[in-house]
């Protein structure tokens, strides 16, 4: 499932209003997977504090975020632009990829709590298919 | 038998009492049609689902979206045993009108992400954890009885 033209124009156009909530969106897509599947947080077992607004989650929320947002630039080249990002997560973080996903949903989440008149079907599509290829571009160098 | 706390109950409660049955039905399953197209594999005599407005504006996507719903009810109204509840239904999903009960959980999604637009800031992190929970429940149900 490749992203056509139209997919690719939804994306840039609900990002520039998702933009406007980055950080918001970001802290609570993030916080929100912790909450929902609590499996996720065997990954961050050395934080002090893994509850939602806690400043590490805030912060790690915006780092994903802001990758995500220049992805955004990168859709013709998400596998090479996320080269070195994967190699961590395959190497060292070596985060099963099937938790992608739940990030993935929990960001659809948010950004339909945000911005409910923006994210139309259409919109939804585009942008669940733009994860799920964020999400396989990340998971390239695992095997 | 599944365990739920008294938040988890009462979020239930309040969000079922909460939403426009006749709204977030046609809008959840609409939006499945649309972001998961695959699932219009089961509604050939629909009509006209070519493209999200015409979706949007099918009358027979509307009803169904709404029956949809009132069966959702019935497992809030039985939080305590959705397995019985639903044995029929899963019986009827399976035999006779052959669905992929994967396709549950994509239609459950949607819910989510519909109920999250209407609610904004009140659909917290934990209650969307009681909320995925008990569609969680559901759709385990509606798969219950495939052999």
């Amino acid at each position: 499932m490749s992203l056509s033209a139209k997919d690719k124009a939804n994306v840039k156009s609900i990002w520039t209003k998702i933009q406007t909530k980055s950080d918001d969106i970001g802290e609570q897509a993030f916080s929100r997977m912790l909450v929902v599947y609590p499996q996720t947080k065997t990954y961050f077992s050395h934080w002090a504090d893994l509850k939602p607004g806690s400043a590490q989650v805030i912060k790690h929320g915006d780092t994903i975020m802001n990758k995500i947002d220049e992805c955004v630039n990168h859709m013709e080249d998400l596998v090479p632009f996320l080269s070195s990002l994967s190699e961590l997560h395959a190497t060292k973080l070596r985060v099963d990829p099937a938790n992608f996903k739940f990030l993935a949903h929990c960001l659809l989440v948010a950004v339909a709590a945000y911005l409910p008149n923006d994210f139309t079907p259409d919109i939804h599509l585009s942008v669940d298919k733009f994860l799920q290829l964020v999400a396989l571009a990340l998971a390239e160098k695992y095997r | 038998m599944v365990q739920w706390t008294d938040f988890e109950r009462a979020t239930i409660q309040n969000i079922f009492g909460k939403i426009d049955y006749e709204d977030v039905g046609p809008a959840a399953f609409g939006r499945c049609l649309v972001v998961y197209p695959w699932t219009q594999r089961y509604f050939g005599n629909f009509g006209n689902l070519y493209n999200a407005a015409a979706i949007q504006a099918n009358p027979m996507v509307a009803a169904h979206g709404k029956t949809v719903l009132r069966g959702l009810d019935k497992a809030v109204k039985n939080m305590d045993d959705i397995k019985a509840t639903y044995a029929e239904l899963s019986v009827l999903h399976s035999e006779k009108l052959h669905v992929d009960p994967d396709n549950f959980r994509l239609l459950a999604d949607c819910l989510t992400i519909v109920v999250a637009s209407r609610m904004g800031s009140d659909f917290t992190a934990d209650v969307q954890a009681a909320f995925q929970k008990f569609l969680a429940v559901v759709v385990s149900s509606l798969g219950r009885q495939y052999h």
